[in-house]
């Protein structure tokens, strides 16, 4: 029996049929400059910065972003508003979304949900140079993609549109969110360790 | 007089056939990327003009306007010939093959550009000269690569070109002819009426093996050792660019198409339609017909085996593709002296 | 028309020839003798043997040659620096002593007329091939048995070299 198979090559010539109807099976691909995939909200694409509806500016300058950028590539130059002592906001705003991982914790450490993520993913330029973004053109695509970033900010459980009301703040950019008293106003359990147990462990 | 229709005519049939294998050439590679697109779910090159039909076009316009490198260290003339005495074999071949019924043409002979009484011979002294222009063009590159792709191919060529002249050796003992138009006259007609006379019912061992020992004789996949991606980058071309480039490209289509052509000479009956009553379609069409079926198969096993390693392409060659087709030999040899006495 | 392709074919033919032995790249010597069997083979063609013209290639060029190549290829054959060797006069003299062999049987007449039975209209009549056949396997058919038979010796004594060391191996598995 072996040896007939063998000499027929019945093994080959099952896998020619098998490749044979393959070929009325559907394609399973995209044409991709004229379609494209549905990308979902949570998508991880290029940094914007947002504005308040009423056209101010999000960003306080705090730098926390550049804290929090793993691959170094935000540049924050904080600065007071002009005749408002006590408000600061981000006079420049250098990424470089070359070097950027899209790894999204700029988005989670900003405390007033300036930045956010569009679903923009082809960012081929003909210039190295382009991939340097400045604050004007992060404003300028999030206002291009405001509906992308808006919805990334709800995906990731950042802002769900209601979190930060604008009325009655006066003079101030922001105000946190109100206290969740629902719990008797406990905090939530610590998780993982604290910052005492972390030194511990390092002097271990 | 004479003589000068005579070079009309033969060049009005030289250019006739080199534009149709030339376009055959250019529409094998669209072909073979769109059926192997569809043989993995995919639909190949769509973009240039309706489903990516100018593909070639591009493609050979882009080999034609690109940079021509020449590797340093590289032997200069070795290196620019190899191309060529690559190309030529692939193309002289076509001189023998008769394309369709004869016909007369300004009183001179038509249907085949030359009809040489040892014409088969001449399709086979030709594809052992291409493979000069492999081992050159990987000598000269001054590579490593490109060396072992063409040592291998030299291997290759020489091994298998052996087991497809035994394949065929069988079809002439049929037909007691090395001239291809006898070869291809001597298939007309049918047996009972339903089963054409074609020398692949005869030979089946034959043409199995002739198909086999042509795929490894073209460096197609299963057996493309020469220009393994995997391994040796590309082979015996990796440092060609350019034309250069794409007259190696030429000639490997050129060859499968050679090969395919022969085939449907030797053991499909050539241009003869299979039963009398489709013989109101015309001789060139079937032999095309039955080329492209063939061209198909090369694409079909592209798309369906991976590839050998190279001691089993010369264990199958030596070991197994020779003795059997010296036995079918020494069988057809006996089955032709019993049938003639 | 007939001797201006011999003339050509011919000079060709010499030409190639000196340069194989004379050229210092070992790649170029085995191009010029690619070179020369083609010519070869059109002389061929001239005197209506194509069958052995095609054969020529086949045989020569197709197989033999590129063994050569494949050959130089893998020793990776160093380029000779000195352009001739030691034994140039014996190979001159030798030379000169066929050559003027060659001319005199030439004059002598020898080989001044072809005679027999293969003349070129008989050839044509049967064809190349078939008349090589008919020659090779009636009154020839001893002298090809006994070539036949040299190159399976040859053979068999090739694969006896080469596979020494298995035949070896073999002997003292069977001596253990």
């Amino acid at each position: 029996m072996g040896l007939i198979k063998t000499v027929f090559m019945t093994e080959l010539l099952m896998g020619l049929k098998i490749v044979f109807m393959q070929m009325f099976k559907p394609y399973c691909t995209l044409q991709y400059p004229h379609v494209k995939h549905p990308i979902p909200d949570g998508y991880r694409g290029l940094m914007s910065l947002l504005r308040y509806e009423d056209g101010s500016e999000r960003c306080v300058g705090c730098s926390l972003c550049e804290a929090a950028c793993p691959s170094n590539c935000i540049k924050v130059v904080s600065d007071e508003v002009p005749g408002q002592p006590l408000v600061r906001y981000a006079r420049e705003y250098y990424l470089d979304i070359s070097r950027c991982v899209f790894c999204g914790f700029c988005t989670e450490a900003c405390p007033v949900d300036a930045l956010a993520m569009t679903k923009v993913y082809e960012a081929s330029v003909y210039d190295r140079r382009e991939l340097m973004f400045d604050k004007r053109k992060l404003y300028a695509l999030g206002e291009q993609f405001l509906e992308d970033g808006k919805a990334y900010l709800v995906a990731h459980g950042m802002d769900d549109g209601t979190l930060y009301p604008r009325e009655g703040l006066g003079d101030n950019r922001y105000a946190f969110p109100p206290v969740d008293t629902a719990h008797g106003g406990e905090q939530p359990e610590q998780i993982g360790l604290t910052r005492e147990a972390l030194e511990v462990e390092e002097i271990r | 007089m004479e003589i000068g229709w005579m070079v009309i005519t033969a060049l009005l049939q030289i250019t006739v056939v080199l534009i149709t294998v030339l376009l055959t050439v250019a529409y094998m590679t669209y072909a073979e990327r769109k059926v192997l697109s569809f043989m993995q779910d995919r639909l190949g090159p769509m973009e240039v003009g309706p489903y990516g039909l100018l593909q070639p076009i591009a493609d050979g316009l882009k080999l034609f306007f690109k940079e021509d490198i020449i590797p340093a260290g590289a032997n200069k003339i070795i290196f620019s010939i190899a191309p060529i005495i690559c190309l030529i074999p692939a193309l002289i071949g076509f001189a023998v093959i008769p394309y369709t019924e004869g016909f007369t043409l300004f009183g001179m002979q038509g249907g085949v550009i030359a009809d040489l009484n040892v014409g088969l011979l001449y399709i086979f002294a030709f594809a052992g000269v291409g493979a000069y222009g492999v081992i050159l063009g990987g000598w000269a590159s001054n590579s490593k690569y490109a060396l072992l792709g063409g040592l291998r191919s030299a291997a290759q060529i020489i091994s298998y070109e052996l087991a497809m002249g035994f394949s065929i050796v069988g079809v002439l003992l049929l037909s007691g002819s090395l001239s291809l138009v006898s070869i291809t006259q001597a298939q007309s007609g049918t047996w009972f009426g339903f089963i054409p006379q074609w020398n692949v019912f005869l030979q089946p061992v034959a043409f199995g093996a002739y198909v086999i020992a042509a795929v490894a004789e073209t460096n197609r996949l299963p057996f493309d050792m020469p220009e393994a991606e995997s391994e040796l980058v590309a082979g015996f071309f990796t440092e060609y660019s350019g034309m250069r480039f794409a007259f190696f490209f030429l000639a490997e289509y050129g060859n499968m198409i050679l090969v395919s052509c022969l085939a449907s000479v030797l053991f499909l009956g050539g241009y003869n339609a299979p039963l009398p009553f489709l013989s109101f379609i015309p001789g060139f069409a079937w032999l095309a017909l039955k080329t492209w079926a063939l061209l198909f198969f090369f694409i079909w096993i592209r798309g369906t085996f991976p590839r050998v390693r190279f001691d089993q392409l010369m264990k199958f060659g030596w070991k197994v593709l020779i003795p059997v087709t010296l036995v079918n030999l020494l069988v057809t040899a006996l089955g032709v002296y019993i049938y003639n006495n | 028309m007939m001797e201006a392709m011999f003339i050509y074919l011919a000079t060709v033919c010499v030409v190639c020839a000196v340069l194989t032995v004379t050229l210092r790249q070992p790649v170029y010597n085995v191009l010029s003798l690619l070179t020369l069997f083609f010519h070869v083979a059109g002389l061929y063609v001239l005197l209506n043997a194509e069958f052995l013209a095609v054969v020529q290639i086949i045989v020569y060029a197709g197989a033999i040659l590129v063994l050569y190549l494949f050959v130089l290829m893998l020793l990776n054959v160093r380029t000779q620096s000195r352009h001739l060797h030691r034994q140039w006069p014996f190979a001159v003299l030798i030379l000169g002593a066929v050559g003027a062999m060659l001319v005199g049987a030439l004059h002598s007449g020898v080989w001044g007329s072809a005679s027999g039975e293969s003349t070129a209209a008989a050839i044509h009549e049967i064809g190349d091939t078939q008349a090589i056949g008919l020659r090779l396997y009636t009154d020839y058919l001893l002298p090809f048995e006994v070539a036949s038979l040299v190159l399976l010796v040859a053979m068999i004594g090739a694969i006896v070299l080469t596979k020494k060391s298995l035949i070896d191996d073999h002997i003292d598995q069977i001596k253990e």
